[in-house]
């Protein structure tokens, strides 16, 4: 699960300080999770890959372990081309997502 | 303020920009962003005062930010402008390449703030505050 006060404190930061790049995160997430399912629609395959080069990068300046093990690895299928079923891959995706969402937002209650 | 440095940050990562901008947030430095060539032409020069450093992410999601690098070093006014790149350690070709348009560092992600802000220091000649000197 995602330790995100341990993320905070190795950012030297206050807990409110860092409610807006959580927010960034979350929506800029989301944003992606619908361009993804759009991309599966078109099959485009290069669209895919750029997608998840960006959500592999967040997840990984935010330390969202979860969700960048599954990022990484769904990406590194994409680039040998050996990825297939691509809407369970972002369906495995979207619910990591909702989890970590559901502890960022207890965090901030 | 007199001293207060200017950083234009070039990224279309909303994500990515509030990161920059907290790890920035203990400095006296005044932060712009921007996600495209137009924005950045926009605010590279804010109430009429160049910025004194710009951080561009290479990897844009619709632009390619080598282009915009040599938009920036083909204006002679923006010429000298100080540029940080920041990119994947796996792009290192990006890197050598950038380095024919006189950028002043780089910065590999993922990105962490002691690296930012030592790197970004050292381009503005100031030290400063790192998280590790901050718990001292």
């Amino acid at each position: 699960m995602y330790n995100i006060q341990a993320f905070i404190d190795s950012m030297g930061v206050e807990k409110e300080d860092a409610k807006p790049l959580f927010d960034a995160y979350l929506e800029e997430m989301k944003d992606m999770l619908v361009q993804l399912h759009a991309a599966n629609e078109k099959s485009d395959i290069d669209q895919l890959t750029r997608i998840m080069h960006n959500v592999k990068g967040i997840n990984a300046n935010l330390m969202v372990e979860p969700l960048l093990q599954v990022a990484s690895q769904y990406y590194k299928d994409l680039q040998d081309q050996t990825a297939n079923d691509h809407a369970s891959q972002i369906t495995a995706l979207a619910n990591h997502y909702e989890e970590i969402a559901a502890v960022i937002q207890a965090f901030y209650q | 303020m007199e001293n207060e440095k200017r950083i234009l940050i070039v990224e279309d990562s909303p994500t990515v920009i509030e990161q920059m901008k907290l790890f920035l947030s203990s400095t006296n430095i005044q932060v712009f962003n921007a996600g495209s060539e137009f924005g950045m032409l926009q605010s590279i020069e804010p109430y009429g005062q160049l910025v004194d450093l710009i951080i561009m992410d290479l990897t844009l999601k619709s632009e390619n930010g080598m282009d915009l690098i040599q938009t920036i070093r083909a204006n002679d006014k923006y010429s000298q402008i100080p540029i940080i790149i920041v990119t994947e350690h796996a792009k290192q070709d990006l890197v050598l390449q950038a380095k024919k348009f006189n950028v002043a560092s780089y910065i590999k992600k993922p990105i962490t703030k002691d690296n930012f802000l030592n790197r970004i220091g050292t381009v503005l000649g100031q030290e400063l505050l790192t998280s590790t000197q901050a718990n001292e």
